[in-house]
């Protein structure tokens, strides 16, 4: 029997006015029903081509050759038409945003059941019965009351559930799913994977899922095919390739990945507990009472909820929470960027989420942040040396010669030079924006630095170097971390403490060694087991 | 995420707009022969435009009177050259002022939000509850007809929409993490606003201007053909027309270059516009 | 959504009070005086401070402010220097010449402009999109008045297949008189079974109709077309094309369903700009509408009637809009209270 899916020598190439560009360059894979392949690579690496191709999807400027066979029915060469009644029949896709997926405007079911008798002779009520079943197959809450509702109505796990249901209402043998999950939150991630684990075993499904994200491989795939610019660099089963890898690129990947239960736990400065447990060292930052209430049509929101925690000086705390869970909103109160409605915030015993004047600007002098998104922290209009330099010339008197020199030993400190001081943040890589949002947080040299997800938009290997450069930042400054992320992997990799905030209040706290171990609130155990485990050999 | 699209730098995008649009010249060409023109003026028309002849009056297009002569034998050529001069003035002056006063309108409503921006927003709605034309029309009688009255009045009018657009496009870059960064550092608000917005929020009114500058030349000209604008001795198409309005049907001469020269140049600097728009905002989509 | 529809009307109340505040503070400080304007050549000073006085104009202006809200509210604007007639009774019999003249030429224009735009989107890059979008440029770029001219000396002068200008032959008027109900000739004159009348009155309303609508035409053709490119673009597309739905159906039913409430919006501005421009098309066909009756009472100093067509004008555009929001409010979930 012919494998559900059989790519051969496949090639994508994109004619350009000046040149050709080759996206997809002789890959091969082959997957059975009831088998998950994993498609890994980094932005850019020609997998999201592949896939459009197998659907027959390749933007008009392309061109497709080699050999892409569904079951036994070769589809590279065959007119549109024909591609076209495959799709939604033999083959179907999960896209990436399922908040976009659907559109805004029509009831979900409307859209299912259109979508659905495209292709299927159904009558109306025989399509909606399908898709209702459907529904109840990938468990969707209130199935018949989801039917009639607008996409809006629903959470982005609950849509991509919607999305999934579709694929299995049509029947479709071979299933492409290109980053599923890359847009929900940890603990959905999970059980929207437990769940196409389920519907490829149930329905012997052909799934090619496509991710860059090992921690997602790892709890799905069966086989796995690294891919690179444009060619498949290593494949084999999933055991093989996650504790075995043979290309260097594949090794790099696996390396920079943060895996929970590999990295070294950093322990709480020793002197910082007492006997009894509890915190004793003076503390940096102390927030007790923290309350932050959001007026809304459905009455007032508590984004905060009475959060009370502290920082000791030389200690990275790890704040974890999912979207919603408050992490940003207590990110801005402590950078006096949001009024809280409740609460003290101490930054070296004094209070400053009332202050003004002098306090103020020595709190600012001494707390700095750093953002999620280094292509939207940097000015695209100011030059590197404006960048840095302004929170030197905003808070401090120095002379415009020893504002260069601190900038360039802060641009140093994080690898860069000084022939990339009068260039713009638009000739810099991701990677590199980081790191000179990093010198602008350590150019004054504070003593507390928040970093909100400061490696969440950046790809896997260039997020490595980060938290490389992080550890080292820490260790040479002896400044105090605030780091806040969803990932598990990464807090064992740079924090001594953690907390974990959930809807606005703190659920569970405490040196990462002990929470990551014997984790006490039921929360912090599903993100715990959400977050994938292996080990390398 | 990938940065490729950044690379393309602003040099690029321009030679690539040169050589491959082919309207986008077309309309350069338009409007630099007519900034030619309307410098150029004194030197080339071959008559005085104001010169009243009554023995060469209303002659057909000819060798000696290329456009022909109107009521008053005056050179309709030699007019229209000079009509370029109002035209083009009236579009740079109508939006440049527009954009003095729209522009830190809608830089304060969107930075400080709350009440300012409630108010200013509220007065920006009345203005537009007026159908374009209308309340030009009606400010221009209040100050009394002529050419800097009407332009006055078509700025004030005009305003508003870009007190709009700059205080959406604030709005939204007020929201990236690099204002952001900057008030955690404490930075005051008018460094704020004057390094980190303005020159991030400026693209799309710079592009809606470039796109109006045609509409408010029309809007000139409209003005001074129902008698609110452009006063005699000034020369201004419009003008021209609305003068030969009751002889257009047998003396067609006389409604009709002016027409002409007004709709090559509007048509001229709406390519132009459009081009600035493909080069300065490649996401940019009709808004109204 | 009756709390919205409430909070909408209050606002345009607010925002019309505002429009008339405005209209009546510029219209005081017209050049010259009205009275001698109502009274004619060389008045006596007796004849200048009876009429001041009848007119409240000896009063300080905020005071004159204040009794001319309170009649407003009342509906009254008090009455045309020129015709002598209540305001309101000149607009009404003014506005409905124009609405019928906006109305078609919107009509005109989204019949042909939505078409051809979502043709020229459909067909992106195509010889056929190249000459719809150059077709548009050059559309909006001839002044309005110069296309009426043009068709007048073509249509009028040239063919003589139409007539110069007016809204209806008088000779035909005479002939076959008929009730106005509606005030709208096209439905007035049906509706008498008077076809002589009826046919007039097409041929009167061809050239304005096209005049005015040209520009609007061309604008909801580029608005249309990049609409519905975006639209194309929109992941929901892309999932209904994953699914191998026809390439027509994507364009024809779900790409043009998503472009078209968007376009709701621009049929609220298109029939402002309309009603802006009808002030200039009705000057050039003498067309016996309000835009024609402004600009009278603007170079008359008529202040009544300048402020009686503003609010009716402001009133006209600010009601479509409205109605456009609320629909807006209707067909978009998102929107709707849950």
């Amino acid at each position: 029997m012919p494998a559900a899916l059989t790519v051969k020598d496949l090639k994508v190439t994109f004619r350009q006015r000046r040149s050709q560009v080759e996206a997809v360059r002789g890959c091969s894979i082959k997957i059975h029903s009831g088998e998950v392949l994993s498609l890994v690579g980094e932005s850019g690496s020609g997998k999201s081509q592949l896939s459009l191709a197998c659907l027959g999807l390749t933007p008009g400027n392309g061109e497709v050759t080699g050999s892409i066979c569904l079951g036994s029915e070769e589809i590279v060469g065959k007119p549109r038409e024909v591609i076209r009644q495959m799709r939604g029949s033999a083959i179907a896709m999960i896209s990436q945003n399922p908040m976009t997926a659907l559109n805004p405007f029509f009831r979900v079911g409307d859209q299912l059941c259109e979508i659905l008798r495209a292709h299927h002779d159904l009558d109306p009520s025989e399509a909606r019965a399908r898709i209702l079943e459907a529904f109840k197959e990938v468990a969707l809450p209130n199935p018949e009351g989801a039917i009639d509702r607008f996409p809006h109505q629903f959470s982005g796990g609950q849509l991509q559930r919607i999305m999934i249901a579709l694929a299995v209402s049509c029947r479709a043998k071979v299933l492409i799913a290109d980053e599923p999950t890359t847009a929900l939150d940890m603990t959905t991630q999970a059980q929207i994977l437990e769940l196409l684990r389920k519907l490829v075993d149930e329905h012997q499904i052909a799934l090619l899922f496509i991710t860059h994200d090992i921690g997602a491989v790892t709890s799905l795939a069966d086989r796995v095919a690294v891919m690179r610019q444009g060619e498949i660099v290593e494949r084999g089963t999933l055991e093989d390739v996650t504790r075995n890898p043979q290309h260097e690129y594949t090794q790099q990947l696996m390396d920079a990945v943060p895996i929970l239960g590999a990295g070294k736990i950093t322990p709480p400065v020793p002197d910082s507990i007492s006997e009894d447990g509890r915190d004793n060292a003076p503390a940096i930052l102390r927030v007790r009472g923290l309350t932050k209430v959001y007026p809304s049509k459905a009455g007032p929101v508590k984004a905060l909820d009475e959060v009370d925690f502290q920082i000791l000086p030389g200690e990275c705390t790890a704040l974890v929470g999912e979207s919603g869970s408050g992490k940003t909103t207590l990110a801005m109160s402590l950078l006096h960027l949001l009024k809280p409605s409740g609460g003290v915030i101490r930054f070296e015993g004094k209070e400053i989420s009332k202050a003004t004047g002098n306090t103020l600007k020595e709190a600012r002098r001494n707390i700095s942040v750093v953002f999620q998104n280094p292509y939207s922290s940097l000015n695209p209009r100011m030059r590197v040396i404006d960048i840095v330099s302004e929170p030197l010339r905003v808070l401090t008197d120095l002379d415009n010669q020893e504002i260069k020199q601190r900038v360039l030993s802060a641009l140093e400190s994080v690898g860069l030079s000084h022939e990339h001081l009068s260039r713009f943040p638009h000739a810099f890589s991701g990677g590199q924006r980081q790191r000179i949002a990093l010198a602008r947080a350590f150019v004054l040299e504070p003593k507390l630095i928040i970093l909100d997800e400061p490696t969440a938009a950046l790809d896997v290997s260039v997020q490595a170097s980060v938290v490389e450069l992080l550890n080292e930042l820490r260790e040479r400054t002896n400044a105090a971390f605030l780091f806040i992320t969803h990932d598990l992997a990464l807090v064992e990799q740079v924090a001594n403490r953690v907390i974990v905030l959930y809807k606005g209040q703190i659920v569970e706290r405490g040196p990462v060694s002990k929470v990551f171990k014997e984790p006490e609130h039921e929360y912090t155990e599903r993100l715990l087991q959400s977050t994938p485990r292996f080990e390398r050999v | 995420m990938s940065a490729e699209g950044d690379k393309i730098t602003f040099r690029e995008k321009a030679t690539d707009l040169l050589k491959h649009n082919r309207l986008f010249v077309v309309g350069l060409g338009i409007a630099l022969a007519f900034i030619l023109i309307a410098l150029a003026a004194p030197l080339i028309a071959p008559k005085d435009p104001l010169a009243v002849n009554f023995d060469a009056k209303l002659m057909t297009p000819s060798i000696e009177h290329l456009f022909g002569t109107d009521v008053l034998g005056r050179d309709i050529f030699s007019r229209v050259l000079y009509g370029a001069r109002t035209s083009l003035m009236t579009g740079l002056l109508v939006v440049s002022v527009a954009l003095l006063i729209g522009l830190p309108v809608g830089l304060m409503a969107g930075y400080f939000g709350g009440r300012i921006d409630m108010i200013l927003m509220r007065v920006a709605d009345i203005f537009l509850a007026f159908p374009p034309l209308l309340l030009p029309i009606a400010i221009t009688a209040a100050l009394g007809p002529g050419l800097y009255n009407a332009l006055m009045a078509l700025a004030i009018s005009w305003f508003p929409w870009y007190a709009r657009i700059v205080r959406a496009s604030v709005i939204s870059v007020k929201e990236e993490l690099f204002v952001k960064s900057s008030q955690a550092m404490g930075t005051h608000p008018v460094r704020i606003m004057l390094r980190h917005v303005l020159p991030n929020a400026t693209t799309p009114v710079i592009v809606q201007g470039s796109m109006d500058f045609g509409y408010t030349i029309l809007a000139a000209a409209s003005l001074s053909f129902i008698g609110m604008g452009a006063r005699p001795p000034t020369i201004e198409w419009g003008l021209m027309i609305s003068n030969s309005r009751s002889i257009f049907l047998e003396y067609w001469w006389t409604a009709f270059f002016p027409g002409l020269a007004i709709f090559i140049l509007v048509w001229g600097v709406n390519l132009l516009g459009d081009g600035i728009r493909d080069l300065l905002d490649p996401h940019y989509t009709d808004k109204r | 959504m009756v709390r919205i529809i409430v909070q909408r009307v209050l606002l345009m109340g607010l925002i019309l009070i505002g429009v008339i505040t405005v209209t009546f503070f510029l219209s005081r400080v017209l050049p010259g005086s009205p009275v001698e304007m109502m009274l004619g050549a060389k008045p006596t000073a007796e004849q200048i401070a009876k009429a001041e006085e009848e007119l409240g104009l000896n009063k300080p202006l905020v005071q004159q402010y204040g009794i001319f809200l309170k009649k407003a509210a009342q509906g009254n604007f008090g009455d045309s220097l020129i015709t002598g007639r209540p305001v309101t009774e000149d607009v009404y019999l003014r506005a409905t010449a124009t609405l019928e003249l906006v109305t078609l030429a919107l009509m005109l224009a989204l019949m042909v402009g939505l078409p051809l735009g979502v043709k020229a989107a459909v067909k992106k890059e195509t010889l056929l999109d190249h000459s719809v979008r150059m077709g548009s440029v050059a559309a909006v770029a001839i002044p309005v008045f110069f296309l009426g001219l043009l068709l007048q000396i073509f249509f009028a002068g040239v063919l003589n297949l139409l007539p110069l200008q007016g809204r209806i032959d008088s000779g035909v008027l005479l002939d076959s008189p008929f009730q106005r109900v509606t005030g709208f000739y096209l439905i007035d004159t049906l509706v008498a079974g008077e076809f002589g009348a009826f046919a007039s009155t097409v041929r009167h309303l061809l050239l304005p109709v096209i005049t005015l609508s040209l520009a609007s035409t061309a604008s909801i053709v580029r608005i249309t077309r990049s609409t519905m490119i975006e639209a194309m673009q929109q992941d929901y597309i892309q999932t209904v094309r994953a699914y191998g739905i026809e390439q027509t159906d994507i364009h024809y039913r779900y790409a043009l369903k998503a472009t078209l409430i968007p376009l709701l919006t621009v049929v609220g501005l298109t029939y402002g700009f309309m009603l802006g421009g009808s002030i200039i098309v009705e000057y050039v066909f003498d067309w016996p509408g309000v835009g024609g009756y402004m600009v009278q009472a603007l170079l008359n100093n008529d202040f009544p009637a300048v402020i009686g067509v503003t609010f009716f004008v402001a009133f006209a555009y600010l009601s479509i809009n409205l109605i456009v929001d609320l629909l807006y409010h209707v067909l978009d979930p998102r929107l709707r209270k849950s």
